[in-house]
């Protein structure tokens, strides 16, 4: 019997002290930033996106914020800090609609009462898109919310303390001396080719719509609550809004499929609700079509390359492509007219 | 000789309320019978804490978690990629999926058994073993008395006796056999697949039982071994493909993995599906082995090889436990199995996006 009760409290002595243990050691390195700003003595690769923005944001020190989607991956903070003086960071969300981008820029605000800009690039394409959607099923929600209970999914978590603690903090210090910059984090521009080529072989052109497509107003509930609503409600931050500046092709598929039109004027409603704040620069480049109809610009029928980014963050310095109340109606028809005018078939031959 | 049993004495419903809340078996068995378990709850002897029946209990409910966990959701990994899609499958994978979904399903239920069975005994009731090695089975008859039994026990007590066992001929036995099996199907699942898995379970027992009878080998040694290694494979084997049309969605999907297999065509596997055998804490300690140990395809050859091996040669994890616990150093070893468990249940989901 006495056998029993020792291997019992021994168990019991163990056991908590190897939870105790492995949890400290995510608890105190934290490679996902939940509880603190990354330790000076480590490096910190960053590169889990949907993990690790959510502490970035809350911890690192910074008073700008570039974020959106892929489209803004290959931003670089270094020339933004150059351009307008700020220290900034850089949140990216690869796929994401509009709310889930809001939703961390919000919790953002509330960590961080110093942030006076933010840069958010606003995927053209999910202009219409439901005020809720979002890209995936489930989100590591545990590590956004302030409840100290579902923590156990961080730190008793056997990837976070192998991948994430020890290879990517740990062995990642003895290689490297400081975090992965802004400017690299989740930059792709060196994976890839940029070219005519690339861009039309990863494109299947739809067959061209015969019938007459309705007319379709602008779902105004996406842009009003997943982005009006914080301009409302920050406005002492400044907003430097774009769309993001798809290529011809992309404007193709939409020409083909009957949605063009509908799209422009969902993008002229929805400019009008946005361009009357104050604190809101908004910056468009489909006047500017030089960069769209250039595929050498880009690698698929959306995404360009980081010179494209580049370019936008000293249009942004400069207030070149700027659009205001005054000048956004002559723009939204020079669009119309280019775009709807375009002879998209010399593309292909 | 099947005798008429004694009605069962009245309970209280406290009594019958306990029995039937009692949570360990609730939802993935034993089976248990009130006879087996409402007595122990009035045992009066049963209601101190025994530290020799909490530290067994303890230990078998590590190894069965460990089961779960550690083996049989990696395998279920594997197997539900392969099922996903059956086209790109080629014989290799399309084997390693049919023995996959063999290994997973003994670990998942048996580990499920063993954490029943350990909770209960940290609570000093003992529930019945549910299985016994089935995978070293010699027939697919001696299968079901090592597969499952509380579920034959009971198909046993509540179906075959009634309809009259094998008191009635040979014929009629051999009916009552495949009802048995059919039933045993039905329960499984409503479905023609788990139909015809039951009904091909009852019908080889038909068949074992007419040709066994007959076949009389010469006292040898060696054929002696040959016949318990022959009559081991085929038993394996008849497992493993039945096996199959149990996991399958439909008889055509079922059908067309054993076609994949039969084309001979023993291709690679697929990166992604070899890569869910590297899982985190292999794949970061493996490289730092010397280079002469490490070979191609390391991850997966050493989770079916260490499977396989457990399932055939290794103890169950009741006898384990139970034999385990004589040695204090155990407790660390058990302590350091259910952390290594507790660490697996949260992942890192890898968001994957094809168009940003």
């Amino acid at each position: 019997m006495e056998t029993g009760r020792k291997w019992c409290r021994n168990f019991i002595v163990s056991f908590v002290m190897m939870m105790v243990i492995l949890g400290a050691i995510i608890v105190v390195v934290d490679p996902y930033f939940h509880y603190h700003k990354p330790l000076k003595c480590l490096a910190y690769k960053i590169h889990n996106e949907r993990y690790q923005n959510d502490g970035i944001v809350k911890h690192f020190d910074y008073d700008a914020i570039i974020t959106g989607t892929s489209m803004t991956q290959n931003f670089k903070t270094s020339e933004m800090d150059k351009l307008f003086g700020t220290k900034s960071i850089k949140v990216p969300f690869a796929g994401a609609a509009y709310k889930e981008v809001k939703e961390n820029l919000e919790r953002a605000i509330v960590a961080n009462p110093n942030i006076k800009m933010i840069v958010w690039g606003l995927d053209f394409n999910r202009i219409n898109i439901d005020v809720n959607a979002v890209r995936f099923e489930s989100y590591p929600t545990y590590l956004y919310d302030n409840n100290i209970a579902n923590d156990v999914q961080y730190v008793f978590n056997k990837t976070v303390l192998i991948d994430e603690t020890l290879k990517n903090v740990i062995d990642y210090s003895r290689v490297n001396k400081e975090n992965t910059s802004f400017d690299e984090y989740s930059n792709w521009n060196k994976r890839f080719l940029f070219n005519k080529e690339e861009v039309l072989k990863k494109y299947k052109r739809p067959d061209k719509l015969v019938e007459t497509v309705e007319d379709q107003r602008l779902n105004k509930e996406n842009i009003q609550q997943n982005v009006e609503a914080l301009i409302k409600d920050n406005p002492n931050i400044e907003f430097y809004l774009f769309w993001t500046p798809y290529s011809i092709v992309w404007f193709d598929d939409k020409n083909q499929t009957g949605g063009l039109q509908n799209l422009l004027r969902q993008e002229k409603e929805a400019l009008e609700i946005l361009l009357p704040y104050p604190n809101v620069h908004f910056f468009s480049f489909f006047d500017d079509t030089q960069i769209t109809t250039n595929l050498g610009n880009y690698k698929d029928t959306g995404h360009y390359h980081e010179r494209i980014n580049s370019y936008m963050l000293q249009c942004m310095a400069c207030g070149e492509h700027q659009l205001t109340m005054e000048n956004y109606e002559q723009y939204s028809q020079k669009v119309w007219d280019y775009y709807t005018n375009f002879n998209y078939d010399g593309i292909f031959e | 000789m099947y005798k008429e049993k004694e009605p069962a004495e009245p309970y209280s419903f406290l009594e019958y309320a306990a029995y039937v809340a009692f949570f360990p078996q609730l939802v993935a068995g034993p089976i248990v019978t009130h006879d087996v378990l409402v007595p122990q709850l009035k045992d009066k002897s049963r209601k101190s804490v025994s530290y020799d029946y909490l530290s067994k209990g303890i230990a078998l409910f590590t190894l069965g978690l460990a089961k779960k966990v550690l083996l049989a959701d990696v395998f279920g990994n594997y197997v539900n990629l392969a099922y996903e899609d059956v086209d790109k499958l080629n014989s290799t994978s399309a084997l390693l999926a049919m023995l996959g979904y063999t290994l997973q399903i003994y670990f998942d239920f048996s580990g499920y058994s063993d954490m029943a069975i350990g909770l209960a005994w940290m609570m000093r009731i003992d529930l019945p073993v549910n299985f016994n090695s089935p995978y070293i089975s010699q027939s697919v008859r001696e299968f079901w008395k090592r597969w499952h039994m509380t579920l034959t026990a009971f198909l046993t007590k509540y179906v075959y006796f009634p309809l009259g066992g094998s008191r009635a001929g040979t014929v009629r036995t051999y009916i009552n056999i495949l009802i048995v099996f059919l039933v045993s199907g039905l329960w499984h699942g409503a479905g023609w697949t788990f139909v015809i898995w039951g009904f091909l379970h009852g019908m080889m027992q038909v068949i074992e039982r007419m040709l066994l009878s007959k076949i009389k080998l010469p006292d040898y040694r060696i054929i002696k071994c040959a016949q318990t290694a022959c009559s081991w494979l085929f038993t394996f084997v008849f497992v493993n493909v039945t096996w199959i049309i149990f996991r399958a969605n439909d008889m055509k999907q079922a059908l067309a993995i054993m076609r994949k297999m039969l084309l001979l065509d023993f291709g690679n596997v697929s990166n992604a599906m070899m890569k869910v055998f590297a899982v985190p804490e292999f794949a970061y300690f493996v490289p730092m082995l010397p280079k002469k140990i490490v070979f191609p395809h390391i991850y997966i050859s050493s989770y079916f090889v260490v499977a396989m091996l457990i399932i055939l040669l290794v103890p169950n994890a009741k006898q384990i436990a139970e034999r385990c616990v004589a040695w204090k150093w155990t407790s660390i070893a058990i302590a350091f199995l259910l952390t290594w468990c507790v660490f697996s249940f949260a992942g890192v989901s890898t968001f994957i996006y094809f168009n940003f």
